[in-house]
């Protein structure tokens, strides 16, 4: 199990950071980046708007696409109530993938935010984020491949 | 007990715990440094409360998410509240004013359209008094304007005054939140229906 790639759409649908995990991830380019996570949103829109199920008040911030699953990755999102969504794919039976899209949640308050010169919804080029994100990762493959049983 | 341990009190205590802690001396120095460079710079009591309330409008917006990202790692978080109406969120931002102020918050004022909180000790203002010529700044109004920013990103339009204030002589501090309106996000009223 690796994690293949990470992207951040925000609220208006713009790619705000995109970043491969691992050297198995196909390579992208930035173009198609943008042409994916603009694309991804619109699809996430569909599929709430898609969907049978209503809550009062007609809205539902849980609707939309959470997992898509092929035969050689999965995609989960993590979509905020502020409405920005946090993109993962992994290969397959890649476990708790939703737990580390919240802590990636945690880390892009603490790196990014807090950054009095970051611009909300504009791109992040914050160091720290990524060097963040890429310890977490490590920390959660370590983790999972010294049990390597428990989620077979 | 079970039913005690889930709260919303729990869960705020539990948010606040592991929180980072600032020296709450030079948390209210500098916040006073601050309003005395804006009582110096700007005439009126109306532009120095405009200002901070822009200033506590874009650190709202921001920290907002952090009370959501990490609220929402507490396993309580599910069950904790649940916002069914506009004076539910007065539960959540009590949570998030523990968290990022350590103050303990009463519930005044529930109505369907606006509420108020309570709090008796405010960190801002430790060793506020307010000089005659100003005695009716509202020394505190960066607070509304986090409010108000924290609820905007949630799609509340809303207006946050203080009602009551103890360094203009009140008995307790009180916070009033007033809902506008709800903004619609996502598809227009257009698309909702068929």
């Amino acid at each position: 199990m690796v994690f293949l790639h990470l992207f951040v759409v925000n609220r208006s649908g713009g790619l705000i950071h995109h970043r491969h995990l691992s050297n198995k991830a196909p390579k992208i380019g930035t173009n198609e980046w943008l042409r994916i996570g603009s694309t991804f949103h619109s699809l996430h829109a569909i599929a709430a708007e898609a969907s049978p199920v209503r809550l009062p008040g007609g809205k539902n911030s849980n609707d939309g696409i959470e997992e898509m699953v092929t035969g050689g990755m999965v995609l989960r999102s993590f979509q905020t109530r502020t409405g920005i969504k946090f993109v993962l794919t992994a290969e397959p039976q890649t476990p708790d993938l939703g737990q580390v899209l919240k802590e990636i949640y945690v880390l892009y308050t603490e790196c990014v935010l807090k950054d009095p010169f970051y611009e909300l919804e504009m791109p992040i080029r914050s160091e720290l984020f990524v060097h963040a994100v890429d310890a977490l990762v490590e920390r959660v493959q370590n983790a999972v491949s010294i049990s390597p049983t428990k989620h077979r | 007990m079970a039913s005690k341990s889930w709260s919303p009190t729990y869960l705020a205590n539990q948010l606040w715990a592991k929180q980072p802690k600032a020296n709450a001396e030079l948390f209210a120095l500098t916040y006073g440094a601050l309003v005395a460079e804006l009582v110096r710079d700007l005439e009126t009591n109306d532009k120095i409360q405009a200002e901070l309330d822009r200033m506590g409008h874009s650190m709202g917006i921001r920290s907002v998410e952090e009370f959501l990202a990490k609220a929402s790692l507490e396993p309580q978080s599910q069950t904790a509240v649940t916002c069914s109406q506009f004076k539910d969120t007065s539960d959540v931002l009590k949570m998030a004013l523990k968290m990022f102020l350590g103050i303990t918050t009463e519930a005044g004022v529930q109505e369907d359209s606006h509420f108020s909180i309570q709090f008796a000790e405010n960190p801002l203002s430790l060793f506020v008094e307010l000089p005659p010529d100003r005695s009716d700044l509202e020394y505190s109004q960066l607070l509304c304007g986090y409010v108000r920013g924290m609820l905007e990103m949630l799609q509340f339009d809303v207006t946050v005054t203080m009602a009551q204030s103890v360094l203009r002589g009140d008995e307790v501090n009180e916070m009033r939140v007033d809902l506008n309106q709800v903004l619609q996000a996502g598809a227009g009223d257009d698309y909702q229906e068929e």
